[in-house]
């Protein structure tokens, strides 16, 4: 199982806030392999953490979380602070948030990972070589 | 002699010596792809061919010394023979001198000329050591009998200490030194401008190995969810477009009450060591009643 183009188009897509493409290619998109789009969102937030906190402090997590939920209404009911917080902190401490529910999890990586890519302001090119990390470290997981 | 015509007509010409003397000056190609570098193929020919020397140098080297521990012992007989031919008995070295010299000057017109030069001058070593013995015969059996001397004595040490380490192979068994071609993989670094700048090779390695272990432990904590984090990323995409938006303008503010506010009073619960002394002061306020009105009642039934 491996992560495919269209899926790295359709999460393009979902990180230029670009909901009518996104919603266009995620329906063409073959049911059968979730588990390699869940794999590809999982490592793109991965590794955008790791460029954004690349210096370790909780503090940033935690004002990164802050203005996240300050851009709207809609986006401070739908991000949980702690949640957020524990979740950015998994990806460079012991952190565990196996208490967290998958769904809860899935909310929140897609919301916080664009949250890191608006505030990056990563140009066209940028973006396409930052998925393409992605899509390597998602299949080095797959196997 | 032979001439280079090329070179010599590129010397007749000043230009064409100019542009051969440039080329010169130009320093070996030091990389792969460069016009002169050897390809793979050449270097790993060079490398065992360099093996080849190496090994021809130690078999070479191995048969003449050979060579020179038989052509010892020789050297010297013939020596001492000589010496007992010409018969010398007085001024030892001087005789030996003459003897060997003599050799020399027989041999040198010999069929095997080099191998007798060497066997005239190592005799001629052994004798000038000897220096002031008087017969070759004495010496001889002088030395068996330091011989003997030594083999007893490593025969009583050995005795003494049959499991002393062997420091005569103290450093172990030391390999020949080969040349080895680069490997396909390895890359050529870029240059640094001192030494403080060169990458320690070390460092990187445990940064890579400690991100590969980072990534592999945030998916041990997330594997069983993959295929929900995929259907929930539909559900928030509406969401999304919030974040690309411009942020709101101001500043964040935190509003403070300057109305006055109602505290309730603190009201501290009952304290078990309180009670007990409670307890106790009355027990003790109730004996000194009781004592009180019973010396009152004594004194009123004496009256």
């Amino acid at each position: 199982m491996k992560v495919t183009a269209d899926q790295v188009t359709s999460l393009k897509a979902y990180l230029r806030g670009d909901t009518a493409s996104f919603e266009r290619i995620n329906a063409q998109l073959d049911p059968t392999n979730k588990r390699a789009r869940g794999a590809l969102i999982a490592a793109a937030f991965y590794s955008a953490a790791e460029r954004a906190f690349a210096d370790g402090k909780r503090s940033d997590v935690i004002e990164f979380v802050g203005r996240a939920r300050a851009r709207s209404e809609r986006l401070a009911e739908a991000i949980d602070p702690r949640v957020a917080e524990r979740l950015l902190l998994a990806t460079f401490t012991d952190e565990d948030i196996d208490d967290i529910s998958g769904e809860t999890q899935g909310d929140h990586f897609g919301l916080l990972l664009a949250g890191m890519i608006a505030e990056a302001q990563l140009s066209d090119a940028e973006l396409d070589a930052f998925l393409d990390d992605a899509s390597k470290l998602a299949d080095s997981w797959l196997g | 002699m032979a001439i280079d015509r090329d070179t010599s007509a590129a010397d007749a010409s000043g230009e064409s010596g100019s542009e051969q003397r440039d080329q010169t000056r130009n320093p070996p190609p030091d990389r792969p792809g460069v016009e002169g570098f050897p390809s793979r193929a050449e270097s790993r020919a060079g490398a065992a061919a360099a093996n080849k020397d190496v090994d021809q140098e130690s078999d070479q080297m191995a048969s003449d010394s050979a060579k020179d521990k038989s052509a010892l012992p020789t050297a010297g007989k013939s020596g001492v023979e000589q010496n007992k031919q010409g018969g010398c008995k007085a001024s030892g070295a001087e005789a030996d001198k003459e003897q060997s010299t003599g050799t020399a000057k027989e041999t040198i017109g010999g069929k095997n000329g080099a191998s007798e030069q060497q066997r005239s001058a190592s005799s001629e070593r052994s004798a000038n050591e000897r220096g002031s013995s008087e017969n070759a015969q004495d010496l001889n059996s002088e030395s068996k009998k330091s011989a003997s001397f030594i083999l007893e004595y490593k025969a009583i040490k050995d005795k003494i200490d049959p499991f002393r380490p062997n420091f005569d192979e103290a450093e172990g068994s030391k390999g020949k030194y080969r040349w080895t071609a680069r490997e396909g993989q390895s890359e050529w670094t870029d240059g640094v401008g001192s030494l403080r700048d060169l990458p320690d090779g070390e460092e990187l390695g445990e940064r890579d190995e400690d991100r590969r272990t980072k990534s592999d432990r945030f998916l041990g904590k997330i594997q069983d969810n993959l295929d929900d984090i995929n259907d929930q990323l539909e559900k928030t995409a509406g969401d999304v477009s919030d974040l690309f938006k411009p942020p709101p303008t101001g500043q964040a503010e935190t509003r403070a009450d300057n109305s006055p506010v109602a505290v309730d009073v603190h009201q501290s619960g009952v304290d078990p060591g309180n009670a007990a002394t409670a307890v106790l002061v009355a027990g003790i306020v109730a004996a000194e009643a009781f004592r009180r009105g019973r010396d009152k009642i004594r004194e009123r039934s004496a009256e």
